[in-house]
């Protein structure tokens, strides 16, 4: 693995907000930076796949205990929740995507930091912005990305349905990801419509959602958290199932950090886990806390010696935290990347990389392009 | 090769044409008994809104009936009509309730408001 740096394309915001990546820059800096570039080798991309199709299964697995055991308490799930997601499961209802993102060095095996399993962003990036990148700049090499295709494969399933895609407003990044996602859901020949989540309605009478046209609203992909969902004014009308989301609510199960000590109690020393543990204890004062459902390295405290080493703020830890061993983050320059592995429809599809200075990613970490040398 | 072959995207070089969903119809937020509501105000499927009694009716508030020469309010005739400064009001529980569930229209904004909120500005 090498990181190189590059020279910009000088056009680059351009060619990479015709591509849907409008948000490529934020208040200090650019968030696509295609001034550096991973290199990877083969036998590292197999690597991360391998780990991410081992470790999607070793989650459902995880899930699965948590349904037997009845550890709802131990993910923070409210009791609400509790038989959507059972039915779901039973229903095994069909499941989109997901992100894995794992710390990686190209020397010890991948490790998972956590699953983004329910809402995952920077897929716009992943999937189309540094395939153009890759084309245009080493056009000869390979890159770990086929998840353009693996979603329009995907969405296939939900031919003979009307898929609406709901985003909440005014934010670029999640309107473009629910653009993007409709475009590969209409490439693959199924009806799609969209609906802001703060427009879905609901039919007092007719019992069920509707979109701003009133035209009833059966299959839902939803960027927009289950955890929030469940609070909300709506969610009284949920139990009924008048709507099948996507991601569908057993996704709960995976998305949230409470599967981490699951994982590493059912799966000791498995080489993709980190230990992890309901408390700080076992880990002698050098653990990262993390609450159980945040989001973008929110409330996240990394702890060394028994003294906070670093700290992000944000709005999550209510739900309580987990404790898990730090990974070693690999260092170029001061720079930490976290592998951001994508899972669709069950298997490893793609892959994109963010930095940063710090070692907890959170939302200004930047979005790095990667290669690998082709075989052909 | 692990890479695409072809990318074609169609909807995102249309943003402009407006694929996004609309804004362009009012919300209906929930009837709830945290709200207050004026005289009259309508909910189809549920009726008239009177805020002395603090519940629907099927007529307005003191709704003048020629046949029977006759004022209706909180739900029965008479022949003069209420008097009262109450012109708005919070619903009770159970009326704010059964309204919500016998009203025809649709209501919106019941999903969104975590994020609204400030429940957080970015996902995962």
């Amino acid at each position: 693995m090498r990181r190189h740096v590059c020279q910009p394309r000088s056009d680059w915001c351009e060619k990479v907000a015709s591509v849907g990546l409008t948000y490529h820059s934020h208040e200090s800096g650019p968030y696509w930076d295609e001034s550096a570039c991973y290199e990877l080798t083969a036998r590292e991309v197999d690597e991360l796949e391998a780990a991410a199709n081992a470790l999607h299964f070793l989650c459902i697995d995880a899930a699965e205990a948590v349904i037997e055991n009845e550890w709802w308490p131990r993910l923070g799930i409210l009791p609400q929740a509790v038989p959507s997601i059972l039915r779901s499961w039973e229903r095994d209802d069909f499941s989109l995507y997901g992100r894995f993102d794992l710390a990686y060095d190209g020397t010890s095996p991948p490790k998972m930091l956590e699953y983004n399993a329910d809402t995952p962003t920077a897929l716009v990036e992943a999937a189309v912005a540094q395939w153009f990148w890759l084309t245009e700049t080493h056009p000869g090499a390979d890159q770990f990305n086929s998840i353009h295709e693996r979603l329009i494969r995907a969405w296939a399933r939900c031919k003979g349905r009307t898929v609406h895609f709901g985003g909440i407003k005014e934010n670029a990044e999640d309107e473009m990801t629910v653009l993007y996602l409709r475009d590969t859901c209409e490439q693959a020949g199924v009806t799609a419509k969209s609906v802001f989540m703060e427009d879905i309605g609901w039919d007092a009478r007719q019992k069920f959602f509707v979109d701003l046209d009133l035209q009833r609203i059966e299959l839902c992909f939803k960027l927009y958290p289950w955890e929030w969902l469940w609070e909300e004014q709506f969610s009284r009308h949920l139990s009924a199932e008048p709507v099948r989301f996507i991601e569908p609510a057993w996704k709960m199960l995976l998305s949230n950090k409470g599967l981490l000590p699951i994982l590493w109690e059912l799966f000791p020393d498995h080489p993709n886990l980190l230990p992890a543990y309901d408390a700080a204890e076992p880990l002698n004062g050098r653990y990262v806390r993390k609450p159980k459902l945040s989001r973008e390295g929110s409330n996240v405290m990394w702890m060394d010696g028994g003294v906070v080493v670093e700290e992000t703020g944000g709005d999550y830890g209510a739900e309580g935290h987990v404790f898990q061993a730090p990974a070693a983050m690999p260092d170029f320059d001061g720079q930490h990347p976290v592998f951001g592995v994508w899972v669709i429809d069950h298997e490893a599809a793609g892959l994109g990389i963010r930095e940063d200075t710090r070692r907890i990613t959170g939302n200004l970490s930047r979005f790095v392009p990667h290669f690998f040398p082709s075989s052909k | 090769m692990k890479r695409s072959k072809h990318i074609r995207l169609t909807l995102i070089a249309g943003v402009s044409a407006g694929v996004l969903a609309g804004c362009s119809q009012s919300s209906k937020p929930p009837l709830t008994a945290q709200n207050v509501y004026t005289n009259d105000y309508y909910v189809p499927g549920a009726g008239y809104y009177h805020a002395p009694f603090r519940g629907w009716y099927a007529y307005p508030y003191n709704y003048f009936d020629t046949t029977r020469q006759q004022y209706f309010y909180g739900g029965q005739w008479s022949h003069s009509p209420y008097e009262s400064i109450i012109n708005v009001s919070t619903p009770t529980v159970t009326a704010a309730s059964t309204a919500e569930a016998v009203r025809t229209d649709v209501s919106r904004g019941g999903f969104g408001g975590t994020y609204s909120s400030g429940g957080g500005s970015f996902f995962s």
